[in-house]
């Protein structure tokens, strides 16, 4: 090694930071460590929270599969009271036409 | 056996704050920076093998640490070699003024040889443990490390030359 190079080996040597950097990166290591227990604390208690949702869901849910059944059966029963309405209407209609024969007949039986 | 994370940081402490120091040249950035390494390290404390692993796991992520800063902050020299001023006749007759000014000349090279003559003159690492710890070729490293040494000695034999006169 040449004396330039001891110079700069002496230029650079090792330095001692604070006297009080170990207490604070154990500090900090401690701080984390309860940070990141005190995270998956809160997780855990966040899907908790959520579980104690679910029955008030549940009965969100069960309320609106009630409200579209009920909707369901209102359009079936108007559809299936259409459709008697129309047969009711064409047997009248039928019925009005015989009658309508009859009458001619009789008439025509009363000309001759 | 390996020594718990305390013993760790005091016995290595010194080789990671240096490092950091003699690179950056800001005394609040390298304890800082050093204090996230011993974290970062506390959270790969499992992946750590043996002494020697540890040594070289420290040594590798705080100068990839102190690369990765200067860069990000684009943190400059405190000085360029042009500008780092005449050292005065008390310099030239005190090895601890001689040493300062060194220093500074050193945290003046660019980035890579910078840590380069950090690791090889504070460290006093082999060239092939610079290599495999900055992931470079040996053979680049002795070149920047050579370049690096022709530059401060240029620099320094100017600087330090008796006044003619």
């Amino acid at each position: 090694m040449t004396r330039f190079e001891e110079q700069l080996k002496q230029a650079l040597a090792r330095q001692d930071p604070p006297e009080d950097f170990n207490a604070r990166v154990l500090a900090a290591v401690e701080e984390c460590r309860v940070r990141r227990s005190t995270g998956a604390w809160r997780w855990r208690a966040r899907w908790a929270h959520s579980w104690q949702l679910a029955p008030a869901l549940a009965a969100l849910l069960a309320l609106s599969l009630g409200a579209i059944y009920q909707q369901h059966q209102r359009i079936a029963r108007g559809e299936a009271a259409k459709e008697k309405l129309l047969v009711a209407m064409r047997v009248a209609g039928a019925k009005l036409h015989e009658a309508r024969d009859r009458v001619s007949k009789v008439e025509a039986m009363e000309v001759q | 056996m390996l020594p718990t994370f305390a013993e760790t940081v005091e016995t290595h402490k010194a080789m990671v704050y240096s490092i950091l120091w003699h690179f950056l040249r800001d005394r609040s950035l390298a304890e800082e920076l050093a204090q996230e390494v011993f974290l970062e390290l506390h959270q790969s404390w499992k992946s750590v093998k043996s002494s020697r692993h540890l040594v070289f796991w420290l040594r590798r992520v705080t100068t990839h640490r102190a690369i990765d800063l200067v860069r990000k902050r684009k943190i400059r020299p405190e000085m360029s070699l042009e500008e780092s001023g005449e050292p005065t006749a008390l310099e030239q007759l005190h090895d601890s003024f001689l040493a300062s000014y060194l220093g500074r000349m050193v945290a003046s090279l660019p980035e890579k040889q910078r840590m380069l003559v950090v690791l090889r003159y504070q460290e006093e690492m082999e060239l092939e443990e610079i290599a495999r710890v900055l992931g470079m070729n040996v053979s680049t490293v002795k070149t920047q490390i050579g370049r690096a040494l022709e530059l401060l000695r240029a620099k320094t034999t100017h600087r330090l030359k008796p006044n003619e006169g």
